[in-house]
């Protein structure tokens, strides 16, 4: 994390480790906001980064010109925190229902079975999984060298990914959304919650296979 | 000058003092409700964190589905929490008196458990939304800090109940019996007072400073369904060190252990998990009976 902030030329100004998990972040979300710190970057998921959050708007961080950056937030957690709380927050995301036709079908499916909008979790499970057996379809076996083969050779082309490649280092490479959730105002129904702010191609998220840490086989 | 006291800021040793009172007036709410229901009932009420889920999600309903708002959930859902609390007592946990205090263990820990498990199933675990009142949105900006008006009013909304609670055990005749009763339930019953009656209600009572503090609770954390077992340990932690079923014991040892707590998050995050843990080793190796110089009879 700081290896990329200071890459981009940024600055680490501090950094706090809170126990896990947390109930209530606002000792460090006063640290943060004494940092002085352009944005604060919450390497946190689930519950803790959504009481992180609820802490930073309740002490005026957010309207004091801080932002804040969740690396791992996911909709559902911006559906619990509320439009009013986590507006203006910034998010990467690997799978949006919102972005086309295609996704928006699939979605509504999933919507129907359990009543709540998919993450990229869920629709990337749904598209790995069929990418496996699709994998097993087209060789006529199970056998795992000869489907992984064939994985890696298919490219991966439904609602979650485009041309999404398995690569040798088994990242799978697909594009990334940088999002930001909406104002109130400007979300029309329910489960309306991001703006797609860029399209983070494949490459530049996952980095290229040759700066790869994975071990490649 | 100030500007830099043991590497800190003031600004943030200030702030984080504050905060500390903060956390320290839930520890409070909860450990005193905990207290309450040790000294009468001798159960160690481990499903005291998933009523204080409860009471948050009351709140939650309250204020979605009947427009009854925040500042009516803070007298209706610890009254609707209660009564559930009172069923369970008489259906329930009646049964276990004067066995072992492992079955109470069991039973509470179960009934958390259970709790816990019927609302992830009905509200996923990333929980539910809930805001401030619009009265207590926005702060004041103290110098050192900028204090969320929400955060004071847990502070004063903590101290009144603590501090009622107190008037009711020290200066009512019901406070009278109830001390009698943490002495000695069959004496006390032997001078012809309804007995179960008193723990019926004594436990209600618990169950409803529980509920009273997840409404504190539901603007500032995430009212999700296991927000309540985070907290349970570090409650009961409280409640060893203050003299189990001591109500004074609790409050005060409930607001320093915010302190001790909330200090060791500025200069050793990692171990803030844990310090509670350590005063209670050390206050049980000492002082078995906990800090409360009174020594409770043992039932």
């Amino acid at each position: 994390m700081s290896k990329v902030v200071e890459a981009e030329g940024g600055k680490v100004v501090g950094a706090a480790k809170h126990p896990f998990p947390a109930s209530d972040f606002s000792s460090f979300i006063l640290q943060a906001q004494a940092s002085g710190a352009k944005i604060i970057g919450l390497a946190n998921a689930g519950g803790d980064t959504i009481n992180a959050i609820k802490a930073a708007n309740e002490f005026g961080v957010v309207a004091a010109g801080q932002k804040t950056a969740g690396l791992l937030v996911f909709l559902t957690d911006v559906h619990a925190l509320g439009l009013e709380t986590a507006k203006g927050l910034q998010m990467t995301v690997s799978f949006y229902w919102d972005l086309n036709d295609e996704t928006r079908a699939w979605s509504q499916k999933y919507y129907e079975l359990t009543g709540k909008m998919p993450t990229g979790v869920q629709a990337g499970t749904y598209s790995s999984v069929r990418h496996y057996l699709k994998a097993i379809e087209a060789t006529g076996s199970d056998d795992t060298d000869t489907v992984l083969a064939k994985m890696r050779e298919m490219p991966v082309n439904d609602m979650f990914a485009h041309n999404g490649v398995l690569r040798s280092d088994g990242r799978m490479v697909h594009d990334m959304y940088l999002a930001e959730v909406k104002d109130p105002s400007s979300s029309s129904k329910p489960w309306d919650y991001l703006n797609i702010v860029r399209t983070i191609p494949g490459e530049e998220a996952f980095g290229p296979l040759s700066e790869s840490a994975c071990p490649t086989k | 000058m100030l500007t830099d006291l043991l590497g800190f800021p003031p600004q943030v040793l200030f702030g984080q003092l504050l905060l500390c009172l903060i956390n320290g007036a839930f520890y409070a709410v909860l450990s005193l409700g905990l207290a309450v229901i040790f000294g009468l009932l001798n159960i160690v009420n481990f499903a005291h964190g998933a009523l204080y889920m409860l009471g948050a999600f009351a709140t939650v309903g309250l204020t979605k589905w009947l427009g009854i708002g925040y500042w009516g959930a803070l007298i209706f859902a610890p009254i609707i929490v209660g009564v559930f609390g009172i069923l369970l007592e008489r259906l329930l946990l009646r049964r276990l008196a004067g066995v072992d205090h492992l079955y109470g263990l069991l039973l509470t820990f179960g009934l958390a458990l259970v709790i816990e498990g019927t609302f992830v199933k009905l509200f996923g675990s990333s929980g539910v939304p809930y805001s401030a009142p619009k009265e207590l949105i926005g702060g004041v900006n103290l110098g050192f800090m900028f204090l969320p008006w929400y955060r004071g009013w847990v502070v004063v909304a903590s101290l009144i109940v603590c501090i009622g609670t107190w008037f009711l055990f020290e200066k009512t005749k019901i406070g009278a019996y109830l001390r009698a009763g943490t002495e000695n339930l069959r004496l006390l019953q032997a001078f012809g007072v309804n007995v179960p009656l008193l723990t019926t209600l004594a436990y209600g009572y618990g169950v409803a400073l529980a509920a009273f503090a997840g409404v504190l609770a539901a603007p500032i954390t995430q009212v999700n369904p296991l927000m309540g077992s985070n907290l349970i340990i570090v409650v009961f932690a409280v409640v060893v060190i203050g003299g189990m079923g001591s109500i004074m014991g609790a409050v005060i040892t409930g607001l320093s252990m915010g302190v001790i707590e909330g200090l060791t998050k500025v200069f050793w995050p990692e171990a803030s998990s844990t310090v509670i843990f350590v005063v209670m080793a050390i206050v049980l190796v000492l002082r078995p009976a906990g800090c409360e110089l009174t020594v409770k009879c043992s039932s």
